[in-house]
């Protein structure tokens, strides 16, 4: 593992199928990439591409079907559950929707308080963490007894963060923790966990469909379609010469907020077609302007287009 | 009211009287939607924009929801007094409507087809034969092939779905398409598609649109005219260029500089501080006030009002209409 040093997380040939009665779902197929600590790594693509089995897979919450994943020079794939447990404290994970990933019934305080029970912290110093981590979320104190229900998405969204650093961990992945959210409020917490990143030295993986709020906390960025990677790099790259026709299109058809700039967009055929039994070739053949007859009988693989920024299109590198 | 009007909306309030409080979520709203223009509402969540639509259509649910004050004009006819065989006649056939969510706004146990067939027997009186053919028309419109009349809502994607949703609003050829969120639900190159594709059929059928949404950057691709919707008040308004070049509203200043951006090198985005007020109780003077940067202590006093401040381009601030809310700034 050359590049174990540096990198807090490492995923190699991650594989996650699914058997559904039509099939085998490729939800994740080989998926490869690395985490330096105090980065953030975005995850982008649209909706049933595998992104969040992703997220949950390299967390080892679902098992991988084939592949490993690298914490801190430790296969997690390989560990025993009690050391799994004690890996989690350091690899937590905010979701999407902060309406119903809170309890109900439960208050804030004791939302937030309970993985610390769950880990055995006593009573005492429990109530002597949770002002803190209230504090650094950015939580007034006097919500400690609200129920979630009580509360805007933006608040919630700040309690399901504040359990995801009760431990004070090294890795978090976000799953679309701002895609609920309101323009503005999305702003506070977007700037929320860049503050978080900055002071603790976090390292993030960032699961969105939105490119322009992953452009905003990514480092890397690797586009996903169909459960494969079709374009990674450094995030000012990325931008600057998209190379992946899906890429090129995911990016012109975001709405820009502005009547001068008016931009072509690219308008792709179809839907994204499914994932189980993929047949063989490009996935995205099928949507593409550009695919020729080999892009439908053979798989393009990455390959490097400029040093860290890697393409599988057979029509973007020469 | 001139020629060129299909819709004009005067004044409007809208209360929900609820059994201990009074959620104010229209408070005071006025404009027009010409003849064939695009015409956004954009605001958050809670700003009011879905219950305007609502009462165009007049399908405010009664109880809770109270019309307190003001007029709807569609086409010189009042809304408010119209009978309610009037408003069957107009629902569907000259005013139809987007919902949000394409997934619950079908049967799921009719065929898409019959769903849409359905419309065009109400409001047309035609052969089945002919209705039908209708029917098929619409489906190539919106991109679906003729074929799948029979197939269910279950059998289509998401953003075919949305195509469904659509054809049906339109199959009656309307004067005013009402869009509530129509591709939020979408991912963004089925959005790009979608929105691609209502443009183009609004374009040929001639038909005006009310598009409410959140996002900006579907307002700038769309729409001529635009209000920004603030606790129920329009606090801004004005053709798109306007908005968008000329901005003026502080409201409208902090919507833009939270919304994260492709082009923007900063890796820090502006929010605005604090929240939305709870409608039912809402702050004295300037609603938008405790978050505004530029308040002032008449703000926190007195409800700025809305001043042309040039070409038609409205603004409700006291910062940036003068105090006399009159149109030098």
């Amino acid at each position: 593992m050359p590049d174990q040093e540096k990198a807090l997380l490492e995923v190699q040939h991650l594989k996650k199928y699914f058997q559904t009665p039509r099939g085998t779902l490729h939800a994740v197929d080989d998926i490869n990439f690395s985490i330096p600590k105090g980065q953030t790594i975005g995850v982008v693509g649209e909706s049933g591409c595998g992104k969040s089995t992703l997220g949950r897979v390299v967390l080892h919450l679902l098992d991988s079907t084939d592949g490993r994943i690298f914490f801190k020079g430790e296969d997690i794939t390989q560990v025993d559950n009690r050391k799994l447990r004690e890996l989690r404290k350091q690899m937590q994970i905010i979701f999407q929707d902060p309406y119903s990933s809170l309890d109900p019934r439960f208050t804030v305080k004791a939302i937030i308080e309970e993985p610390l029970e769950n880990a055995g912290i006593p009573r005492a110093k429990r109530r002597e963490m949770l002002p803190e981590l209230m504090a650094t979320v950015g939580l007034a104190d006097r919500l400690a007894d609200s129920y979630p229900h009580e509360l805007d998405g933006g608040r919630r969204q700040r309690i399901g963060i504040a359990r995801a650093l009760a431990f004070n961990p090294d890795f978090v992945v976000c799953d679309e923790p701002v895609s609920a959210l309101d323009v503005s409020i999305q702003a506070q917490v977007i700037n929320l966990l860049l503050d978080l990143q900055e002071q603790r030295g976090l390292t993030y993986m960032f699961i969105s469909h939105d490119l322009s709020v992953v452009k905003y906390l990514s480092h890397k960025i690797m586009v996903m379609y169909l459960g494969q990677t079709v374009e990674i790099s450094e995030s000012d790259e990325l931008f600057a010469h998209p190379t992946h026709p899906y890429t090129q299109a995911l990016l012109s058809a975001v709405p820009v907020p502005s009547v001068k700039k008016k931009k072509e967009r690219i308008l792709l055929k179809g839907e994204l077609t499914s994932p189980i039994n993929p047949k063989p070739g490009c996935r995205f053949a099928p949507r593409c302007l550009y695919a020729t007859e080999r892009c439908f009988q053979e798989q393009p693989a990455l390959a490097e287009v400029s040093p860290g920024h890697s393409v599988a299109c057979f029509n973007c590198v020469k | 009211m001139s020629e060129n009007t299909l819709v004009s909306v005067k004044n409007l309030r809208i209360h929900y009287c609820l059994h201990n409080s009074t959620v104010k979520a229209v408070n005071g709203v006025s404009f027009d939607i010409r003849k064939g223009e695009t015409f956004g509402l954009v605001g958050e969540t809670g700003a009011g924009k879905t219950t305007i639509s609502l009462g165009i259509l007049r399908l405010l649910p009664d109880p809770p929801a109270r019309v307190i004050e003001g007029s709807i004009e569609f086409n010189g006819k009042n809304i408010f007094t119209a009978t309610e065989a009037e408003m069957r006649d107009l629902r569907g056939d000259q005013i139809s409507m987007i919902f949000q969510d394409p997934m619950t706004a079908l049967n799921p146990i009719e065929t898409v087809g019959d769903q849409i067939l359905e419309c065009v027997e109400l409001h047309q009186k035609l052969s089945a034969a002919e209705a039908r053919e209708k029917v098929y028309e619409i489906l190539e419109m919106v991109g679906i092939h003729r074929e799948r009349y029979e197939e269910y809502p279950h059998q289509f994607s998401g953003g075919m779905k949305q195509r469904i949703v659509i054809a049906m609003a339109l199959v009656c050829r309307p004067e005013l398409l009402i869009a509530d969120e129509p591709t939020t639900a979408l991912d963004v190159t089925i959005q790009a598609q979608v929105l691609d594709m209502i443009q183009k059929i609004k374009n040929e059928l001639g038909t005006s649109m009310l598009l409410i949404t959140h996002d900006l950057g579907i307002i700038a691709e769309t729409c001529d005219r635009v209000a920004v919707v603030y606790a129920g008040q329009i606090v801004e308004m004005g053709t798109t260029e306007q908005i968008y070049e000329n901005t003026l509203h502080p409201y409208t200043n902090g919507l833009f500089g939270a919304i994260p951006s492709l082009d923007t090198k900063s890796r820090r985005l502006v929010p605005i501080e604090g929240l939305m007020p709870d409608p039912a109780n809402l702050p004295k003077g300037c609603y938008f006030s405790p978050r505004c940067s530029r308040c002032m202590e008449i703000c926190r006093q007195q409800e700025p009002p809305l001043t042309d401040m040039g070409e038609g381009h409205m603004c409700r601030c006291f910062a940036v209409c003068g105090k006399g809310g009159t149109a030098d700034a």
